[in-house]
């Protein structure tokens, strides 16, 4: 079952913020929280997203913006500390891709899993099939052309 | 810069690629070490402009270069088609 709660939000039960997070403005986007240096900060609760969808997620940004994990294990969440690599970089709808990203990788992970058996199906059908042994026609001598391929 | 990079992220071998792969752009010194955490302080070399920035960069290739090998534990991973950065 996919989640369709609020997937990436600063105020979640149980990782509540206070303190720095204070200081940050709001922007439009309520669970995104973007600082005066233009750092953003995000929370994600990872009873709902797994940390290997997480680490999928982060390893794709990680060539458009500078993101900095700070994981908090008590609470069950991890804070991503994400910044433009341009100034002129607009983190706020990086933030955005993000968690879009999140949903992606999330649904990956659940195909993946639902179909992993019928893969695992497949490959070890097409290697029964295949015969690795008769390796006489690999390896024959092209002038002997033992397939007739030469007109 | 400091900072406190948590183990079930980063990875010391991690840390090592990175702190060989920028040694000529900045210095990293560790400066308290735990089980579950390491404290670290980056500094740019004498040279570098944006010592910001380059703190910036490490920690970013830190990331990718411990992503890669947590990710590379797992079952069937595919990173994608993104190209490794780095250092610049």
């Amino acid at each position: 079952m996919l989640p369709t709660a609020p997937i990436v939000r600063i105020h979640q039960e149980g990782c509540s913020h206070s303190g720095d997070l204070m200081s940050l403005r709001t922007q439009p986007t309520p669970w995104i929280r973007v600082g005066e240096d233009g750092t953003l900060k995000i929370v994600v609760n990872t009873a709902i997203y797994p940390v290997e969808v997480l680490f999928r997620t982060c390893y794709t940004f990680t060539d458009r913006c500078y993101l900095f994990l700070e994981p908090d294990e008590e609470k069950n969440c991890v804070y991503i500390h994400i910044s433009g690599k341009e100034l002129s970089a607009d983190v706020g709808a990086v933030a955005g891709e993000f968690a879009n990203e999140l949903i992606n990788q999330e649904l990956r992970r659940q195909i993946a899993a639902e179909t992993r058996s019928i893969r695992e199906l497949i490959v070890t059908q097409a290697f029964a099939e295949a015969d690795f042994q008769a390796r006489s026609d690999a390896e024959a001598d092209y002038q002997e052309d033992p397939k007739g391929i030469a007109p | 810069m400091r900072r406190s990079l948590s183990l079930a992220v980063y990875s010391y071998e991690a840390l090592m690629a990175a702190t060989s792969a920028y040694r000529d752009i900045c210095s990293v010194t560790v400066i308290r070490s735990g089980p579950a955490a390491i404290e670290i302080e980056i500094r740019a070399l004498p040279g570098v402009s944006d010592e910001k920035r380059a703190a910036q960069e490490f920690l970013n290739y830190l990331l990718d270069a411990s992503l890669e090998g947590r990710l590379a534990d797992l079952q069937g991973s595919g990173l994608g088609n993104r190209d490794t950065i780095s250092p610049s």
